[in-house]
């Protein structure tokens, strides 16, 4: 196993893949680093896709922001495994 | 020289009695196993060369010869059945060929962003692939500005071999953003996805 897999996360995880799809054009736009994965299964055991962040506090309110300010429905997880 | 005959035997049979052998063993003592079938010689070979021991193979009047010294101690607890499986090894660990940029048919948002979370789940999987292969709009997943591409590399850096191919880079002109993986061409490309024993297509 890789040492990725120690590595805690931050995840946003949304109401649909349309919103995945916005969430993610907007982070972009704005240079948010972060990465597309699978929902993690300690978050959920549906199918579904997960936007990933470093678990740096910068980064996470800085995607929080936008999301917010996008008015873009989210539930945010910390610390969890990859 | 002590010969161990494991004829008619099916695994796991033949690596016990070897790794039996091997433990009764003095060193530098050497050990002959006879065997009647090609797959317990790949087996038991395997298990044997894993374990730092020099091994060398011969085939006669269908049976097959391996002999061994006894060279390595072998450590405790290696457990010889694992070896009958042969679903871990490099060689049969997947090749992924990558026909284009999307996941499936279908929208091209949805087709994107599902290859894009396959890609990046990669590094955490157990059984790495052994080669990825990209052809096609596949390449694009290779260059500088994509979002695979620090996935890509931490699965280069792991011992995955990554291919793209040099006639489509030149096709979409994007060769200079190339930013993971080896040029390859059809003869390389064809050659491994003849040899794997496994071939996925994202």
């Amino acid at each position: 196993m890789s040492n990725q897999n120690k590595i805690l996360f931050s995840y946003f995880i949304f109401p649909s893949i349309h919103t995945v799809l916005k969430a993610e054009k907007l982070l972009k736009s704005h240079a948010v680093s972060h990465t597309i994965v699978p929902v993690p299964k300690a978050i959920s055991s549906n199918c579904g896709v997960a936007v990933r962040v470093q678990p740096d506090e910068a980064i996470v309110l800085q995607a929080t922001a936008l999301l917010d300010k996008h008015q873009l429905k989210y539930k945010h997880y910390q610390n969890i495994k990859a | 020289m002590k010969t161990i005959d494991a004829r008619g035997q099916i695994c796991p049979k033949p690596l016990i009695m070897t790794k039996k052998a091997l433990k009764n063993a003095r060193q530098n003592e050497s050990l002959q196993i006879i065997l009647d079938n090609e797959t317990a010689v790949q087996n038991v070979t395997r298990f044997l060369q894993d374990n730092g021991q020099e091994v060398s193979v011969h085939k006669k009047d269908h049976l097959h010869y391996i002999a061994v010294n006894a060279k390595e101690e072998l450590p405790d607890g290696i457990e010889a059945e694992a070896y009958c499986d042969t679903g871990t090894t490099k060689n049969e660990s997947p090749v992924m060929l990558f026909k284009q940029n999307k996941m499936g048919h279908g929208p091209e948002a949805l087709g994107t962003i599902l290859m894009t979370a396959f890609i990046n789940t990669l590094p955490e999987i157990t059984l790495k692939p052994q080669k990825l292969i990209f052809v096609n709009s596949g390449i694009f997943l290779t260059l500088t500005d994509s979002d695979t591409l620090e996935a890509l590399k931490t699965l280069e850096k792991s011992g995955t071999d990554i291919l793209v191919c040099g006639t489509c880079l030149d096709f979409f002109n994007k060769k200079n953003q190339l930013a993971v993986g080896k040029v390859s061409n059809m003869h390389d490309i064809l050659e491994y996805l003849t040899l794997a024993a496994k071939v996925i297509y994202p």
